[in-house]
């Protein structure tokens, strides 16, 4: 019995969520916690780095529509809609983040901003100081 | 009963064998299996953390674990005895990450309208441990398979359970190859963990002390005062580096035989634990500088427990206390189950008359922000529900503290157990 209701559970709860734009500024602040911790920052700077991100910055993306390649054959693809960014791209600050050198995490410091600077996609989903519309305002590395 | 008992494991491998052989069209990356080829974003801090969940998997589920968790038992009862058991285990939502959701038959599935979705990572285990006490001398076997499967829109979780359960068989099999490569099988289904570990020691009523070597991890060693009841558990080796733990404490302290108190308040576990996190790293591959510029960040997760069982027969009572990284009440829970469950539990398997045993926990679980981690903190509602009969056990949990420890980027894990043991002395 115990065996069938695992089983059924299992199979009944939902193994995926349908992402929304927070969910691509979350991941780019998972991504300033975490680069500074391992580049030897520690973990109370980290969470505070991440908690500063939010303070300061709104998010502001927006996924646009799936446009499946066999309706774009067919002639009927969704009309694109500004300022929506494919989800792809959005975590592409997050990725973007990740891969800065220790030396530049060092430099970006507190400055929420220079992280944001990595990539130009991070002034797409986030508004704020420093950031202009399509840019950031640090450097990457 | 044999010969149904042996269709069923003819369907089993033959559907095993189908996947296997369907595999290499539905891969999904190197590092996790999916049944439709679904991803997560490389280089997102979760995808780094659903990979450390899937190394993780291997490790405490599977031959190692095996040990920890079934040989350990025997060898610190008195007396020869033999050991054998099969067991089966899952973590739903173990983590969770974005990822590609794909469209099928030219349309987007429920859930994938935006060909993204934040796919949950299940992980799969299967192990099988036999052992033998005999005067001073102690030998022991263990063999395992694990699975890390990515979920995405449309995939059905119930077909994984009874692919995985044929593991123990399967990992048998392969250990001879897997001695000859360390990554056998892994072409064929990404993730898939094959491991096992052999060892012996010494035995006394004062102390033991046994070692062995895992294949995934290399050489390991365990030392027991079995007249205290104290223990000292330390997991070594280079890649226990991810998950290196030290557990000092009493476990089921009996007050010396005192069997008028222990009936009354029960028996006693007091212990504190170290464990070792190491945030989700930047994967190495050649061209990533990141990869090799980097600290392993690694902090300790110390928590101190206090377990009182069968509280006059019926009752458990579970509260830790958690001082780094953050300092807070970690866990709080209540146990209602049949008379004398965890005294009947250190023998499970011995006894085929035993009587059905049933226990129900409630509580909660609270964590700090690990946003290194990518999981956000506070409270969870723990539920488990636990049954045992013969040499039978199963049980489900939800939001298990001991998960969460070995887990940290899960939210809301559902565990499943279910195995056979049979004991002799």
């Amino acid at each position: 019995l115990l065996g069938i209701l695992a089983w059924g559970g299992a199979v009944s709860c939902q193994g995926y969520e349908e992402p929304d734009g927070n969910d691509a500024c979350q991941e780019a602040g998972y991504a300033i916690a975490n680069r500074t911790v391992t580049c030897g920052g520690d973990r109370d700077t980290g969470n505070e780095r991440y908690r500063s991100l939010f303070r300061q910055y709104t998010c502001i993306a927006q996924f646009g529509v799936y446009v499946d390649p066999v309706d774009s054959v067919d002639g009927t693809p969704p009309a694109p809609v500004p300022n929506q960014i494919p989800p792809g791209a959005a975590f592409g600050c997050s990725v973007a983040i990740r891969q800065i050198s220790c030396d530049q995490a060092s430099r970006n410091g507190d400055s929420i901003a220079s992280w944001l600077g990595a990539a130009p996609t991070c002034g797409q989903i986030f508004s704020g100081p420093g950031l202009g519309a399509g840019g950031a305002g640090g450097q990457g590395g | 009963v044999a010969e149904r008992a042996g269709r069923r494991w003819r369907a089993g491998a033959g559907a095993l064998a189908a996947v296997w052989l369907a595999a290499p069209l539905a891969r999904a990356d190197n590092n996790f299996y999916s049944p439709d080829g679904y991803t997560l974003t490389p280089g997102t801090t979760r995808y780094e953390a659903a990979r450390q969940a899937a190394a993780t998997n291997a490790q405490i589920f599977g031959a190692v674990g095996a040990y920890s968790r079934h040989v350990v038992p025997l060898l610190k009862k008195e007396g020869d005895g033999a050991m054998f058991e099969l067991e089966y285990h899952a973590t739903i939502n173990a983590a969770k990450a974005p990822g590609e959701c794909k469209v099928k038959l030219g349309k987007a599935l429920d859930g994938c309208n935006l060909g993204t979705s934040i796919n949950h990572l299940d992980l799969y285990g299967s192990n099988f441990a036999i052992a033998y006490k005999g005067g001073p001398i102690s030998l022991f076997y263990s063999a395992s398979l694990t699975m890390p499967v990515v979920i995405g829109p449309g995939i059905n979780r119930g077909l994984f359970p009874y692919l995985t359960i044929t593991g123990p068989v399967l990992a048998h099999a392969m250990v001879p190859m897997r001695l000859i490569s360390k990554d056998f099988g892994k072409d064929v289904l990404p993730g898939i963990g094959i491991d096992a570990i052999g060892g012996g020691g010494f035995v006394s009523s004062y102390l033991t002390v046994n070692g062995g070597y895992a294949l995934s991890q290399g050489l390991f060693g365990d030392i027991q005062v079995p007249k205290l009841q104290g223990f000292v558990t330390a997991l070594v080796g280079d890649k226990f580096r991810e998950l290196s733990t030290l557990v000092a404490g009493l476990r089921q302290f009996d007050y010396f035989g005192l069997t008028d108190f222990t009936d009354t308040a029960g028996r006693t576990t007091l212990y504190a634990r170290q464990l070792r996190y190491i945030p989700p790293q930047t994967a190495a591959t050649p061209t990533d500088a990141a990869a090799n510029d980097q600290r392993d960040g690694a902090f300790n997760f110390v928590s101190g427990h206090l377990e009182q069982t069968d509280i006059a027969g019926y009752l458990d009572v579970s509260l830790s206390y958690l001082t780094k990284p953050t300092a807070l009440l970690h866990e709080a829970s209540v146990t209602v189950h049949t008379k004398g469950f965890r005294a009947q539990e250190a023998v499970q398997g011995s006894d085929p008359n035993a009587a059905l045993r049933v226990g129900l926990t409630l509580g909660m679980v609270n964590l700090p922000d690990l946003y290194d981690f990518g999981v956000e903190g506070g409270r969870r509602f723990r539920f488990g529900l636990e049954i045992a009969d013969g040499f039978f056990y199963a049980s489900i949990r939800s939001n298990d503290p001991q998960t969460l420890a070995m887990f940290p980027m899960a939210y809301n894990a559902l565990d499943i157990w279910a195995g056979i043991k049979f004991t002799s002395n």
